[in-house]
């Protein structure tokens, strides 16, 4: 136990010379590093102001520490907020994330992503290579790039050590790497215990935030590293205009505030260092669709190869899943007005019909078509169930254009039912289209899209029957 | 928390993905030059002081079009703030009742609320999760996995530096001008 105290009471007396006048003293306490590259750029002003311009101004810690410390700092987190239970979720982030590492001075780290189960809007970086953002910011994303943005920058704050550094000016690397580098000698590893023995508790560092400036400093690195995985450049740029519009006083941003300088004062620091330099990168990828996608539901999952969901999807999830309604009453549309036109064929009263298909157009917000009232007697003009049927397709259009598809797909799904020698594959969509009067469009002829319409109409057909 | 703030805050965090919502009212932190387009290089065509307040109609790339004293140009975004200066800080007018740090002039907004988010308390009594801590491992993907994901966006890599800190900078020292990352 003597011996114990003594080597804290030398460590932090080593320590507190080297940081005044004897730099090399404490640093030769410590293993020397690995070689280890360090990013080109990266002289903090506090680095300055002690004359030294690297990171580490005690010793570089050894990375196998970094990372021990890292691993253990991440366990008390996890301790504090569980992970979300979404695979496709993590591991997309995983996915995107690792990408960006590999863009960075630090590359060959065992990188760790994780999207922490808390409306809290934050996010966070520790030693080593482990980075998480919170459930909360993510849900306030909108585009691959943006959330590319809010990983970069974590990984800035790893790639330039500001947590070791924070731990290093609080001396708790010092005693922490004074002993286990003692017992890395002595044991030949370096164990999670000896490291947990001396943080004590590192959830706290996270608590306890960096510096103005390492943000600043991670902020620059979080836009070059995005841009540089061929993200488009303004992702996280964006995120720190949303965060500004956030109210203070919401407690999902309490701890992002208290350990971050203020939103604007970063855009502004960001903008100082960009400028419009970045709109050269302008046409990178924001990928708003695969991010939509991580975000559906499994039932939407369950049909990647879906053509129409792109369009759809930039809609939003509201306006997406309206539309899908929509078109689905336009499937049946088609399909009732396909009934009611093989009821004309038979010579039957199709006043029922009429009563169904202009309830169905109400329910669209279609209100202004009416079938003539006497169908028999307007004959001399053309088939006046035809008349009717374009202008439903008509109305349709000024919904959706694929509205009008479906329409046209309902109601030769009802004719392909009623004349078997008709099969679903054979759907001509373009064609069918023309006698309906619609324009061509080019996705008329995309087999995926007619397969997937043609698909929708049978199931539609059978839920009917 | 009343039923009322409640609904406040909840409004308030609905609303943030609106970014540079079109006729929103802003004002500028320093003085800017409005350009007649989009590019650093495009024609000066009138100057936008500070603190004045004026409409966003839309953003692209670096730059915001906005409305101004019945002129449209181009501004740098990054120096734009939502609302009007002199009622900037919604957190102003709740700091009094809720005892929030929020002198515009020090930016240093302070707000220790928690009310739902994270809290020092909770970090202070998180017991080491090993558990979670092995399932955050084995979520890690391989680098060449990533790469593959990447490719299927047709993401493509680019070469350029880390940005200098702009108290360091030298002038003319643009990204992408050297090349080597």
């Amino acid at each position: 136990m003597k011996t114990l105290f003594g080597i804290l009471l030398f460590s932090t007396f080593a320590l507190v010379a080297s940081a005044q006048d004897k730099p090399n003293l404490f640093q030769r306490l410590l293993r020397p590093a690995p070689a280890q590259k360090p990013p080109q750029q990266g002289t903090a002003p506090q680095a300055q102001r002690q004359q030294t311009p690297k990171i580490g101004a005690f010793g570089e810690v050894p990375l196998e520490q970094e990372v021990a410390i890292g691993k253990q700092l991440a366990g008390d987190l996890l301790g504090a907020v569980p992970l979300v239970r979404d695979d496709n979720l993590q591991s997309y982030v995983n996915k995107i994330g690792r990408w960006i590492a590999s863009h960075s001075e630090r590359k060959d780290l065992n990188w760790y992503f994780g999207v922490l189960d808390t409306p809290d809007i934050n996010a966070f970086a520790l030693p080593g290579g482990y980075v998480f953002v919170t459930r909360g910011l993510y849900s306030m994303l909108s585009t691959e790039a943006e959330l590319a943005g809010v990983l970069a920058h974590e990984i800035g704050h790893v790639l330039m050590k500001h947590h070791i550094k924070v731990l290093q000016q609080s001396m708790l690397v010092g005693l922490a790497g004074g002993l286990a580098t003692r017992r890395v000698a002595k044991d030949g590893k370096l164990t999670s215990a000896v490291v947990r023995n001396l943080l004590g508790n590192g959830a706290l560092i996270i608590a306890r935030g960096l510096d103005k400036e390492a943000e600043f400093e991670a902020d620059r690195i979080g836009v070059v590293l995005a841009t540089r995985a061929g993200y488009y450049p303004y992702g996280l740029p964006i995120v720190l205009q949303m965060l500004e519009r956030i109210n203070p006083a919401d407690g999902s941003v309490a701890l992002l505030f208290k350990t971050h300088p203020p939103a604007h004062e970063r855009l502004v620091r960001l903008g100082d260092a960009m400028e419009a330099a970045f709109d050269q990168y302008a046409d990178g990828k924001d990928l708003s669709d695969r991010f939509a996608s991580v975000q559906t539901t499994p039932a939407e999952r369950a049909q990647p190869d879906r053509p129409d969901r792109q369009v759809s999807r930039s809609a939003g999830s509201g306006p997406y899943a309206k539309l899908e309604e929509l078109r689905s009453r336009a499937l049946l549309l088609g399909f009732d007005g396909a009934m009611a036109l093989a009821h004309v064929k038979m010579g039957r009263n199709i006043d029922q019909d009429i009563v169904l298909l202009n309830a169905q157009l109400q329910r669209l917000g279609i209100s202004d078509v009416s079938y003539p009232a006497d169908p028999w007697g307007a004959k001399a003009n053309g088939d006046p169930f035809f008349a009717f049927a374009r202008r439903i397709i008509s109305s349709l259009g000024a919904v959706d254009r694929r509205m009008q598809d479906a329409f046209v797909v309902g109601w030769a799904g009802v004719i392909t039912s009623v004349t078997p020698s008709l099969k679903p594959a054979g759907f001509d969509l373009r064609k069918l289209a023309h006698e309906a009067g619609l324009p061509a469009r080019p996705e008329m002829t995309d087999p995926k899209y007619v397969q997937w319409l043609a698909n929708q109409a049978r199931s539609s057909i059978s839920t009917r029957k | 928390m009343g039923f009322r703030s409640r609904l406040l805050v909840c409004l308030l965090v609905i609303i943030p993905p609106v970014v540079c919502m079109a006729g929103e009212a802003s004002h500028a932190v320093r003085d800017l030059d409005a350009l007649a387009e989009p590019r650093h290089d495009a024609k000066v065509v009138w100057k936008l002081p500070r603190d004045a307040t004026f409409e966003l109609i839309q953003r692209q790339n670096a730059w915001a079009e906005i409305s101004y004293s019945s002129q449209q140009g181009w501004v740098l975004f990054f120096f734009l703030r939502p609302g009007e200066a002199a009622k900037q800080n919604i957190g102003k007018e709740l700091g009094g009742v809720l005892g929030l740090a929020t002198k515009r002039q020090s930016g240093q907004v302070t707000a220790v609320l928690g009310v739902r988010g994270i809290t020092e308390e909770q970090l202070k009594g998180a017991k080491h999760n090993a558990e979670e801590l092995r399932m955050l491992e084995a979520l890690s993907v391989p680098q060449p996995v990533a790469s593959s994901f990447a490719d299927e966006a047709g993401l493509n890599s680019r070469e350029l530096d880390l940005l200098p800190s702009p108290a360091t900078a030298s002038p003319g020292n643009e990204p992408g001008q050297s090349g080597q990352p």
